[in-house]
């Protein structure tokens, strides 16, 4: 008994010195970092002198105001925003890779091209030069405006881009291009759903539509919100799109501050360090929210077949 | 045993792989070359030329090599210095603008190397005061700057319109405007409106102090602006808006006025913009038009323009190596072959022996030029409003809701005056 427990501790003692490589980086580059960002978000930091206590003061400035500040309205701006961006950008994007998915599902000739093909959106979309020609695209004297003035002949045609009506449905439209990683795991899930559901159905005289919402839609659900958790927390976070085509601003009229992008700007622009790792928490405490609301109702809605 | 062994082996090896990059850095420092860090910001132009005189002084001193850290634009190398002083790695030259009395501390007292590493008399008395705070010089300015409208004189002349005068009032500037408005092909505007500048702090400041209504005063922490002076700044250019002699609100905004890549003027749509002395060979180097100066309307009236210094060479004070930085930034600041190649770029030289060698760019003589006839147009500088990044951000937005027809100049000029306070007491 006494040399087993010898061993048992022996071994797992081993395994933590396996583990120290990574624990090390996750001490040091994860968990002390959100602890220090934490005790952050209740001072005052500007970088260069030490932080101050002022404990609540950042999260009561961002919802009713404190003492010294009133309410932060750019604050509550850059969540509507990105709320709108969200749940606009989110759903489209996934109805259009599921339909792309299913085109994709076809025995056709090439499909592995046009697979590939489809995919390379999601590649280059976030980079720095797709957001540059997407300013080019949809400015005043961009591509868009030259097709619809010169074959449609429309004249008095908006600066999509800088208009402020306008400016945040370019984004969303930037958003729903890259379908790429979505379309792939619809794609793989829709390989899954056994021929013999649609065999029996067609047999049953059951159409193309019904099968769809029969069949494909319920058998699909856990990958719809599985593709519907990841995209919504990666649509929160969206800074890069943003930030460059809007040339850093969030403008025109703050009509593209996102979030992540204003809370950027409070902490290296305005040197509000303390702001800024306020605003972080507050994103994470909204994303874990939202995913709780999504993972309780998914029970309705997700059916994980007869697995159990 | 054969177990505690290989604990001691993982452990030597997480080691050497935790601190190899250590390793190899302090090689480098035996070889006996010395590695100066410059951080600065700006364009395609000023990297070129920069790298030109690091490449003269290399080979007048083999040991030492000048590594270049560069920015696009001032926002991004302040983000990137800060946080590379958070964590105590900083640049050696850390070039800074208006924005010094923030960084005072982080900064080296250059003083006790006059007549050492550098030669401080031959630098205009007044470019040190600027320099100075409570006592230490904490830098030395690259050279004078002056705000200045710049015209696309190549697309005036193919319209046919005649140039404008170098000095104008505010009623002639307009009447000049509507010439060219009447000359120009739809799509093309006779002046970009300067309130989307991204630094739109500067016209607006001019502005209050054509006024005589400066922006702020240090000495009692005031603003002279009323809300009825922001007020009329909104309807000038409402009114200019109106009558299309600047874009509408839209179309002004797709210019994001960062540098020359972003700049109307240069994209060929406006005739007229804004533009610092020091910028001109850079935007010059983007297009094949000539262009040229003119003052700001009515600076002749009320001496409204003024001279900053443009911009700091200043020196962080954990700098390893002190003297051979500040033997650089004096061949920088007072060198001729250096000063021949840097030329205004950074602003029209403070050093005697600099201005005395003349410049490579034929812009520059175009700025001295310019400086001749506007120099005596100018006045002692106003003082800076605190946070200044944030009160930029925020002009830019109370102008843009004016613009774009949020709400009436009125409404602006009161969220202008209570944004100004607002900075003043933060």
């Amino acid at each position: 008994m006494n040399r087993l427990n010898k061993r048992a501790v022996r071994d797992t003692l081993g395994s933590y010195v396996f583990l120290v490589p990574w624990l090390i980086g996750f001490f040091l580059l994860t968990l002390y970092p959100m602890c220090y960002s934490l005790y952050l978000s209740f001072t005052r930091f500007n970088i260069r002198t030490p932080p101050q206590w002022i404990g609540m003061a950042n999260y009561l400035v961002m919802f009713k105001g404190s003492a010294a500040l009133p309410r932060d309205e750019r604050f509550l701006n850059s969540i509507w925003v990105t709320f709108r961006f969200v749940f606009i950008s989110v759903p489209v994007k996934l109805v259009f890779a599921l339909t792309v998915a299913m085109l994709m599902n076809k025995k056709l000739r090439l499909i592995g091209l046009y697979r590939a093909l489809y995919y390379i959106p999601t590649l280059l979309g976030g980079s720095v030069a797709i957001a540059v020609l997407w300013r080019r695209l949809f400015a005043s004297d961009g591509l868009l405006n030259m097709i619809l003035s010169s074959l449609f002949g429309f004249t008095n045609l908006p600066a999509w881009i800088s208009n402020p009506s306008y400016a945040l449905y370019t984004l969303i439209i930037l958003a729903v291009w890259q379908f790429g990683s979505p379309m792939i795991i619809f794609l793989a899930g829709l390989q899954q759903i056994p021929r013999e559901y649609y065999e029996a159905s067609s047999v049953d005289g059951a159409g193309p539509i019904r099968q769809f919402f029969a069949i494909t839609l319920p058998s699909l659900s856990p990958i719809i919100f599985f593709n519907f958790v990841m995209q919504m927390i990666s649509a929160f976070q969206s800074f890069t799109q943003a930030f460059i085509v809007s040339g850093g601003s969030g403008g025109p009229l703050d009509s593209t501050m996102f979030y992540s992008l204003y809370l950027y700007i409070k902490g290296f622009g305005f040197s509000e360090m303390g702001y800024a790792a306020a605003m972080a928490w507050v994103l994470l405490i909204v994303i874990a929210i939202l995913t709780a609301i999504s993972f309780k109702s998914s029970g309705t809605l997700v059916s994980y077949g007869s697995g159990e | 045993m054969k177990k505690t062994m290989m604990v001691l082996a993982l452990v030597a090896l997480s080691t050497v792989v935790l601190f190899g990059a250590g390793v190899k850095e302090a090689k480098e420092a035996d070889s006996g070359v010395t590695t100066i860090r410059w951080a600065y910001w700006g364009s395609g132009q000023r990297v070129q030329i920069s790298q030109q005189a690091i490449d003269i002084y290399q080979s007048r001193h083999p040991n030492i090599r000048v590594n270049p850290e560069v920015s696009g634009g001032a926002g991004d190398h302040f983000v990137k210095v800060d946080t590379q002083l958070a964590g105590f790695n900083g640049p050696d030259i850390i070039q800074v603008g208006g924005n010094i009395p923030d960084y005072a501390d982080v900064l080296h007292d250059l003083f006790p190397h006059d007549g050492k590493e550098i030669n401080l008399s031959v630098i205009d008395p007044s470019a040190i005061e600027a320099g100075t705070i409570d006592g230490r010089l904490v830098g030395i300015s690259t050279g004078v700057n002056m705000p200045a409208l710049v015209y696309n004189k190549s697309l005036v002349e193919r319209i046919g319109a005649p140039l404008p005068k170098t000095t104008m009032s505010y009623a002639e500037f307009k009447e000049y405007l509507k010439v060219l408005k009447s000359k120009l092909p739809a799509g093309i505007y006779p002046m970009q409106d300067i309130g989307v500048l991204s630094s739109n702090s500067t016209p607006f400041g001019y502005w209050s102090r054509y006024n005589g209504t400066p922006l702020y005063d240090a000495a009692t922490r005031s603003t002279a602006v009323r809300p009825a002076d922001g007020q009329r700044y909104l309807e000038l250019f409402a009114d200019y808006r109106r009558e299309g002699l600047v874009p509408p609100a839209d179309i002004a905004a797709g210019y994001a006025e960062n540098n020359a890549d972003s700049s109307m003027v240069i994209a060929g749509k406006a005739v007229i913009g804004f533009l610092w002395t020091n910028q001109l060979s850079g935007y010059q180097a983007a297009t094949t038009d000539e262009l040229a100066f003119i003052e700001l309307p009515g600076a002749a009236e009320k001496n409204a323009l003024w001279q900053p210094p443009s911009q700091f060479y200043a020196v962080n004070k954990d700098s390893k190596n002190l003297a051979e930085t500040v033997k650089f930034i004096n061949f920088l600041v007072n060198d001729p072959e250096a000063a021949y190649v840097l030329g205004s770029d950074r602003g029209t030289p403070a050093s005697a022996t600099a201005r005395a060698a003349g410049s490579a760019s034929p812009a520059d003589q175009k700025v001295i030029d310019y400086m001749n006839v506007a120099g005596p147009h100018s006045s002692a500088e106003t003082d800076h409003v605190p946070n200044d990044t944030e009160f930029n951000s925020t002009l830019y937005l109370i102008y843009q809701r004016s613009a774009f027809g949020q709400i009436t100049p009125a409404q602006g000029g009161q969220q202008i005056y209570e944004l100004l306070l607002r900075m003043i007491d933060k």
